[in-house]
């Protein structure tokens, strides 16, 4: 147990105690520990294993560019899968298993695997298991992979919130560049937001004995203060994970371990990137054993945690800035022995207590082998937002070159290591000036990996990816980035390649012959650390989900027992009380027959079509002639697309010379209305033409039924309902209550039929008159299912049901337009194109057969070739047998012909008839 | 997330805009005589440019339908501009 | 077919109220729609864009380019009159309105639509959470006022609470 807590060091309050368990063993951390910082307090070397070979691992690092110490860890009533271990704040009682490991991470059954690397290396699985069939190896296979275990339980109350923000300036990065940056801008009376992914700001700088003569706590809390004071927002806990178009960045806010992080959709001015850079791996034999591990991790873990990973430590760095990281160590009172890549070749060996290293035959163990091979700037935001990488020799890495339009990098992402330099930078950027970025005194011997070498060489810790597998990918002719990436899945775990790309690209690159920038790097995507799904789903759940419509009429619907169902995006009754359901829809088809059926039409479309060109407008979005129609007439009528499809069918009201309503199928409103509009400004004078949709303004009651009449005589109205007075197919307004009325004599059901419109709010009073009046007469409230069998009686189709993508008004029985109209209309040169005068196809018919239902959806088959199919189906209680509506080939010359209709492999016997079942003459609708 | 600029409101989200197809698409008189050919041509030949496009988007919430010029590569806005008082 | 009547609740009062945030609904006298090409330039005194804050009982919506919605009497008849050029519509029950205020009310907004009080629109219309909506402020700076689209206001109402 040679790692430990040390005073003196760290950001971390010490008073606080917090307990928490990993493996099933218990631990306590202190309050400002991550779980990987307090395992490291506590000894625990072995954090986890890989994913491939089951190899125990350790920590690599101190923050997010951690592979290995991956957890499911739960707390505060939550589980959740993969949590990095370097970046979930400890809480009490916390409960943590490494993945991937059972029962232990020390003590992982599936470690034997690892005895088998020779046959599982990159491509293995495409190969080998081929023969005879991969699917009977597939389920052992998946069952094997993958990392974590979501919980079975719903998390209740995890829920994301998603809310959008702006500000001038996003300074992504709370580190030294980012304060400076953001005191700057602040300072200059920008809009200023700060984030930091942890939970206390600084960055590294707590590695630095002092800053500018200040400690580096003294000093964050100076540039805190002084950002506050300028008005300027600092989110902590805050990771910028994506940039996306036009200044949106993708933020995620953590709070508490079971709260669900909240997405901020930031739309930001600019974006200063103050991200800083990582410590890349050396690839060396066995450079994946427990205690090998980033230099800077190391530090860190001492500077935030105050947490030694030992008291003898090997270091293996190539690069200036390791000199302060050992400086800081060894003013802990570590002993550190620095290794030189130069002298000769070198291994890791054991792990479990100490880790060894071999060199020029001499051997030695330490606490811990710390390495850095040098620094690598993040710039994924830099890639997100389409910024360029320029390869820089000195720096040996990737640095920020053309800048996208809004963003400015500073300090370590921009390669600026030095302090100094860093806050010239973010001054600059700060102040809204152009960097430029300056000679720098780091230096850096590159160590890359040796191809052909001997030993396993890890380059991919988490998907455990070696040298060994690059060069495979080489041999096999994957010789591009994205395609090297690919077959061996280099950089494809949940760290996305943070510390393995720099190595795969710079072993290929040297297999091949040809320098680094030219091998390029893979793309750089968001999210920059994994987010759980719900940030993207934010509030839409359940009842969120999809919001459904709501009618004026629902409270009364409820009250009478009605059982509401989602019909075209509107919440309506189904059926009306308790008891069968298919009892209870005849019941209503038979009342409404019989004597008289009350139903709630309102999502029935109201949009107002007005002004000097309304008329040849509308003749010219009709399918059907309008120009021939009266003031307080109606006509049914269909609007097409320009192919010639059935778009919408509905009934067009006339009011006045210059006043229409468009009475749309009431679920296509907001489609309806979007047509006409786009129509009207493009191709017509909108200075002439205006549309308003009042469908939400009006409630539709309608009385259907051979009582209809007298029900709404009820009323007391001074108009005429007599047949002769108010013919079907017509419209009178007038006033009840006090309201304005709009009574439309037109029917689905077949029946006698009144549509009565009222404003929204007196929608009920004129339900419950109507409803008292009528149920002595037998009315009695009905919901869609008997309105949809009514309808089908009398052959009255539905769009989208009865018609699918090809329809044409034609195949439906309505030709004469299509031979007579002589004005333009949408879709009319459609009609006469080599399809549309085909003559097989599809047309509206009915089918009747004996005794037994015909399934929606059932092929009508002939000599083994559809047909058609059955697009609406019932038990008719009006007609006591089945009936149904089909799309036939030919179907409108086919009538009497007997055709065998398949569903689920059975197959009956129906007839083709004409598609209306009852009052073909309509004596019962003009009654 | 975009932010496209409608002509009457100025900026906004672009959850609020429903492309209506590509500007310069000029509707055969179908009063007249409309060749299969030339009928076929606007009802589905699209330019598909890459690049600087011209653009008809409707914004839903006011319903103003307009030109947008934007690069389909970066995603830059160019412009936007009414669509009154030009043949779309 | 299936009864889905419990998947959703019944409608409840639209009222709500915590430490920083109230919502309370409103009843306005009347709502008209009046459309014509000058129609922004007649209604110039009572123009109420984005971010006004509306202090006057009676006051036109600017909502296109061509449309105002009236708050309050007014003696114009439906339809469309070829005199005045102006189409009109009484839709007093198309919308429901609410009042959001207290010191979460911006925040709460932000989390149904992309707001920015700096950025001037000519337009009260929006969609925030799903629906197309009419925004302003009522009264005071920290006052909104919410027309939502009658079938919708429930699920706006819902997803304003949180």
């Amino acid at each position: 147990m040679s790692a430990r807590r040390i005073d003196g060091y760290g950001v971390i309050d010490r008073s606080q105690p917090l307990n928490f368990a990993f493996d099933g063993k218990s631990y306590q951390g202190v309050a400002g520990d991550t779980l990987a910082s307090a395992l490291v307090a506590n000894g625990v070397r072995i954090m986890g294993r890989s994913f491939k070979y089951h190899r125990p691992r350790g920590l690599w690092g101190a923050w997010v560019d951690e592979p290995n110490a991956i957890m499911n860890v739960n707390g505060e009533g939550v589980q959740l899968p993969n949590c990095l271990a370097t970046t979930t704040y400890l809480q009490d009682g916390m409960e943590a298993r490494a993945v991937n490991a059972w029962p232990s991470a020390a003590r992982d059954l599936k470690g034997g695997l690892d005895l088998f690397h020779r046959w599982l290396g990159a491509g293995f699985y495409y190969k080998t298991f081929m023969w005879p069939d991969w699917h009977l190896f597939e389920p052992a296979i998946r069952k094997m992979a993958g990392l974590g275990t979501v919980s079975p339980d719903v998390l209740d109350g995890y829920e994301a919130d998603q809310v959008f923000d702006h500000c001038d300036v996003l300074v992504v990065g709370g580190g030294a560049a980012g304060l400076v940056a953001a005191r700057t801008a602040a300072e200059a009376g920008q809009n200023v937001c700060l984030v930091d992914d942890q939970q206390t700001l600084g960055g590294s700088l707590y590695q630095l004995p002092d800053i500018d003569g200040r400690s580096p706590v003294e000093w964050v809390a100076t540039q805190r203060e002084a950002i506050v004071n300028a008005g300027a927002r600092i989110l902590t806990k805050t990771t910028a994970f994506g940039v996306y178009d036009h200044g949106l960045i993708g933020l995620i806010q953590s709070g508490s371990f079971g709260d669900a992080p909240r997405l901020i959709r930031m739309r930001a001015g600019r974006v200063i990137m103050a991200t800083g850079a990582l410590d890349r791996p050396m690839t060396f034999p066995e450079n994946d054993r427990p205690g090998v591990m980033s230099l800077s991790g190391a530090a860190e873990l001492l500077a935030r945690y105050g947490v030694l990973v030992g008291h003898r430590l090997a270091v293996l760095a190539t690069h200036s800035l390791a000199e302060a990281s050992i400086k800081l160590l060894r003013d802990a009172g570590v002993e550190i022995e620095r290794i030189d890549p130069a002298d000769g070749a070198f291994t890791a060996f054991g792990g479990r207590a100490s880790t060894g290293l071999k060199q020029s035959g001499r051997a030695r163990t330490y606490d811990a082998v710390l390495t850095s091979g040098g620094k690598t700037p993040l710039v994924h935001l830099w890639r997100h937002a389409g910024g360029k990488l320029d390869w820089c020799d000195t720096r040996q890495a990737f640095v920020p070159g053309k800048a996208p339009d809004m963003m400015t990098a500073v300090g370590a992402a921009n390669g600026t290591f030095d302090l100094e330099g860093a806050f010239n930078e973010a001054r600059a950027a700060g102040a809204g000036h152009a960097t430029m970025r300056a000679d720098t005194q780091y230096t850096v011997k590159p160590h890359w990996p040796e191809p052909g070498s001997k030993g396993r060489q890890w380059i991919d810790f988490q998907h455990d990816v070696t040298l060994k597998d690059i060069e495979v990918a080489a041999r096999e002719n994957y010789v591009s980035v994205e395609h090297l990436k690919r077959f061996t899945t280099l950089g494809m775990a949940s760290d996305q390649g943070k510390t393995s790309n720099m190595a795969g690209l710079a072993a290929m690159a040297t297999i091949q012959g040809r320098p680094i920038p030219e091998v390029g790097t893979t793309t750089f995507r968001p999210p920059f650390v994994p987010v759980p799904l719900e940030i993207y789903r934010g509030a839409h759940r359940e009842q969120n989900w999809h919001p459904i419509k709501r009618l004026p009429l629902e409270t009364t619907h409820r009250a009478l027992d009605a059982a509401l169902g989602e019909y075209g995006g509107w919440l309506r009754p189904a059926w009306y009380g308790t008891g069968t359901s298919s009892d209870l829809i005849a019941q209503e088809v038979q009342a409404a027959r019989e004597s008289a059926g009350l139903f709630d039409g309102s999502p029935l479309g109201k949009i107002e079509v007005m002004g000097p060109d309304a008329e040849a407008f509308l003749n010219f979005i009709y399918y059907n002639t309008i120009r021939t129609m009266k003031p307080g007439q109606l006509r049914y009528g269909f609007m097409l697309t320009e192919s010639g499809t059935v778009f919408d069918d509905g009934v067009l009201a006339r009011l006045g010379p210059d006043h229409f309503i468009v009475s749309c199928s009431s679920s296509h409103v907001d489609g309806v209305r979007m047509h006409l509009e786009a129509w009207r400004q493009d191709g017509n004078d909108p200075d002439r033409i205006f549309i308003h949709d009042a469908t939400q303004h009006w409630a539709t009651v309608a009385v259907t039924g051979p009582e209809a009449r007298d029900v709404l005589m009820t009323l007391g109205l001074d108009i005429d309902l007599s047949a002769e007075a108010f013919k079907h197919m017509s419209l009178q307004s007038t006033t009840w209550r006090g309201a304005a009325l709009r009574i439309a004599r037109v029917s689905f059901s077949g029946d006698l039929s009144f549509e009565v419109s009222i404003r929204a709010s007196k929608a009920t009073e004129l339900w419950d008159s109507l409803h008292h009046a009528g149920a002595p007469l037998g009315l009695r409230p009905i919901g869609l299912e008997a309105m949809s069998i009514m309808r089908a009686e009398k052959g009255y189709l539905i769009i989208g049901k009865d018609t699918d993508g090809e329809t044409m008004p034609h195949d439906l029985g309505f030709s004469a337009p299509r031979d007579k109209k002589t004005a333009a209309f949408v879709g009319d040169r459609s009609l006469h194109c080599e399809k549309a005068n085909d003559a097989a196809r599809k047309q509206l018919v009915g089918l009747m057969s004996d005794d037994r239902f015909l399934p929606t959806g059932a092929h009508l088959v002939k000599d083994d070739t559809s047909q058609g199919y059955v697009t609406s189906s019932y038990q008719s209680p009006t007609l006591g047998r089945p009936i149904a509506l089909a799309l036939v080939t030919s179907g409108q010359s086919r009538i009497g012909e007997t055709i065998a209709v398949q569903h689920l492999g059975k197959t009956q016997k129906a007839t083709i008839c004409a598609p209306c079942f009852l009052d073909p003459k309509g004596e019962r609708l003009n009654a | 997330m975009q932010l496209f600029p409608c002509p009457f409101c100025g900026e906004r989200n672009e959850t609020e805009f429903h492309f209506a197809g590509e500007l310069g698409k000029l509707r055969p008189d179908t009063a007249g005589d409309v060749s299969d050919a030339e009928w076929g041509r606007y009802l589905y030949t699209q330019r598909n440019e890459k690049g600087h496009v011209r653009e008809v988007w409707m914004h839903m919430p006011c319903g103003e339908l307009f030109v947008l010029e934007r690069d389909s590569v970066t995603m830059a806005v160019i412009g936007s501009r009414a669509l009154r008082g030009e043949t779309a | 077919m299936r009864n889905d009547s419990a998947r959703w609740d019944a409608p409840g009062p639209l009222r709500f109220s915590s430490d920083d945030l109230t919502i309370q609904d409103v009843t306005l006298p009347k709502q008209t729609w009046v459309s014509g090409t000058d129609v922004l330039a007649r209604y110039r005194d009572q123009l109420v864009t984005w971010p006004t804050v509306v202090t006057a009982e009676t006051y036109a919506l600017s909502l296109r380019r061509d449309r105002v919605l009236l708050i309050g009497e007014t003696d114009l008849a439906e339809g469309y009159s070829a005199e005045t050029c102006l189409a009109v519509s009484d839709v007093s029950d198309a919308y429901q309105v609410i009042d959001i205020s207290g010191p979460a009310a911006f925040q709460r907004l932000c989390h149904g639509a992309e707001l920015n009080l700096e950025a001037h629109s000519a337009s009260v219309m929006r969609r925030a959470f799903g629906a197309d909506v009419m925004l302003y402020r009522h009264g005071h700076a920290t006052t909104f006022r919410l027309h939502v689209a009658r079938a919708l206001m429930q699920s706006v109402f819902r997803q304003l609470i949180g």
